[in-house]
């Protein structure tokens, strides 16, 4: 048992050392439009983390994801342009902000769950781009238009262009929030998420403050998503409130469940999926690329119960079967 | 000289509980001491599981008063009754389905520890330390319930009896003062149910522990108990030692008399 435990963890380590040396080469190989692209997956990263946290590993199924990205890139762009914050530190204002509103709306819904917080989560999703484009709100939001403030130029012109340095700016943050989520689901607060999720009655008796929890996980995601948001406004170099649907939400449910919920290491695939497909069939086929994105969901689903991470992890299982069942 | 009488670990005061027009419980009274093995009996639907499940705050209490330690436990909220020094087991188990034996074992430590989330994400030394604790301590309960090999199964592939034994585990990760154990004989056979007779005792003594027992094997519970209070429609029907309770002529009317 012990061995098969170390042999996983080495898989785990060899795994991210590639992803790192990938990761931190790959922009050098590129033209800056998939730079571009790949700051975007990054920023899907982050935001599919904070949904894996919440709805994978909590159980509070959310469809306002969107809601809070919404939230997080206005913070930052208000922070930058109004209150001429170091473009560098707007993520970390928009992720203070979600994250007290984030547990402000999961005190509120504490006692909902399944489907019924599902749809309370749908009304933040849906109300969102009207509230973005209310009179009321144009001095700071710019109304419909949105605010177009262009990219931030790079602080080290002669190493990084403009699109890469947004792009390191991206990885640093996905780097600091994934190990954070990784440190926080090994220890007891990952326990805790996980009991409460699983018996959420035996997880009172053992002590944990489930409405305490579950308000704070709350919180944290939409740190996680709210800091999405700021960064997706950087790499942009704009915002709207068209650029915050509910479809947003939708494709980071989708890219959650597509990398699967419940292990973090699934969240680089799916954010991948989220800016990477949608793409890819429109260029196969003109004609109907959201019948083929459909096609492919289901099929994934299908192949995939558990996501991308999920068959990953039991591939490792049959594999560590068959070195058992090997006579020596 | 007024006799100084030592605080019952737990009271139970004129304790009533109704679900709808449902009486469950009806103005119970009974005390544990400490160290005590305390066996709780009665036909199904006395009222036993919602003994437990008023000490565990699930259910309203319409009446009365509980107090451990001379405290009022009706002021807690769920999860601060482990805090308390009450730890339980279900009757139909409700462990932590898709964790392993070892981290259901250590989500049991979770009251006796201070988790937060930024500690945690920064996973300072802090954290370290205590998690490095709380997985020798988890290891050793499991140890000594003869459940080291299992350690990273996963529960939801246990067979009933074997995920009874790993609530055992689970609730003596709390440090409990109090133990409540719902039917843990459930799924064991005549012989394990002697064994589990003999754990219990041995728990008691190693863990310093009180404890309430709930069981129908009604043998196995006069052998193991100090005292037996019997529960009948939400009622105590009677209360005493094991030999009391054999020789008391409602209990025998109640279960003994009847052709098993
Ligand atoms: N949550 C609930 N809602 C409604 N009725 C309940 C609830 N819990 C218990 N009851 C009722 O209260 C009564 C006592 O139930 P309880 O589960 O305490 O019995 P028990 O003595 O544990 O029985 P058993 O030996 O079958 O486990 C029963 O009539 C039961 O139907
Ligand atoms: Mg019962």
């Amino acid at each position: 048992m012990r061995g098969a435990a170390g042999r996983s963890a080495r898989a785990r380590l060899v795994l991210t050392a590639l992803v790192a040396t990938a990761a931190l080469v790959a922009p050098f190989l590129l033209g800056d439009y998939q730079v571009y692209q790949l700051s975007v997956i990054v920023v899907y990263i982050v935001a599919v983390l904070g949904f894996d946290l919440l709805t994978g590993f909590t159980g509070q199924v959310s469809l306002g994801q969107g809601a809070f990205f919404a939230l997080g890139a206005y913070t930052g762009v208000i922070a930058l342009t109004k209150l001429h914050v170091p473009y560098a530190a707007t993520p970390v204002l928009a992720g203070a902000v979600c994250f007290v509103v984030g547990t402000l709306f999961g005190r509120t819904v504490a006692r909902l769950e399944g489907l019924y917080l599902a749809l309370a989560t749908f009304a933040l999703a849906i109300a969102t781009p009207q509230i973005l484009k209310l009179d009321a709100l144009d001095a700071w939001t710019g109304g419909s238009q949105g605010i177009n403030f262009g990219k931030p130029a790079s602080p080290l012109p002669t190493l990084l262009n403009d699109d890469r340095s947004l792009y390191f700016l991206c990885l640093a943050f996905a780097f600091l929030l994934y190990t954070g989520a990784w440190n926080l689901l090994r220890g007891p607060t990952g326990r805790a998420l996980v009991a409460l999720r699983d018996q959420p009655v035996a997880a009172a008796t053992v002590g944990i403050d489930v409405a305490a929890y579950r308000s704070t996980a709350f919180g944290v995601s939409a740190l996680y998503t709210g800091v999405a948001g700021a960064l997706g406004a950087l790499v942009a170099g704009f915002i709207s409130p068209d650029s915050y649907t509910l479809f947003l939400s939708i494709q980071i449910l989708v890219g959650g469940v597509i990398g699967g919920i419940t292990a973090i290491g699934g969240a680089i695939f799916g954010g991948a999926f989220i800016e990477i497909v949608p793409d890819l069939v429109s260029k196969i086929s003109d004609a109907a690329p959201w019948a083929l994105y459909g096609l492919l969901l289901i099929v994934c689903i299908m192949v995939m119960p558990g996501g991308v991470a999920g068959l990953a992890r039991s591939i490792l299982h049959a594999a560590e079967k068959s070195r058992k069942a090997r006579p020596r | 000289m007024a006799e100084l009488r030592e605080t019952p670990l737990l009271r139970f005061a004129g304790v009533s509980v109704r679900f709808g027009s449902i009486v469950a419980l009806a103005d119970i009274s009974f005390e544990v001491r400490r160290g005590e093995i305390l066996g709780l009996i009665g036909p199904n639907g006395a009222g036993k599981t919602t003994v437990f499940n008023c000490l565990s705050r699930l259910c309203a209490v319409h009446q009365g008063e509980i107090e451990i330690e001379g405290r009022s436990l009706l002021a807690l909220s769920r999860h601060e009754v482990s805090g308390h020094g009450i730890a339980r087991t279900f009757q139909h188990v409700a462990l932590f389905d898709t964790m392993s034996v070892l981290d259901n074992v250590l989500s049991g430590t979770h009251t006796r520890r201070r988790a937060g989330f930024l500690t945690d994400a920064l996973r300072l030394p802090a954290v370290r330390r205590s998690e490095h604790a709380a997985r020798a301590k988890a290891r050793d309960l499991l140890a000594q319930l003869g459940l080291s090999e299992l350690e990273d199964v996963a529960v939801a592939d246990l067979p009933f009896a074997v995920k009874k034994r790993v609530e055992l585990a689970r609730a003596l990760a709390s440090d409990p003062k109090l133990l409540l154990l719902d039917e843990p004989a459930g799924g064991l056979n005549h012989e394990e149910v002697e064994q589990l007779g003999d754990l219990t005792r041995q728990v008691r003594e190693r863990f310093a522990v009180s404890i309430i027992i709930v069981e129908h094997h009604l043998n196995f519970v006069m052998r193991i108990s100090d005292r037996v209070v019997a529960l009948d429609f939400g009622k105590v029907l009677a209360e005493g030692t094991p030999a009391e309770m054999q020789a008391h002529p409602e209990v025998i009317r109640a279960y003994l008399g009847e052709p098993s």
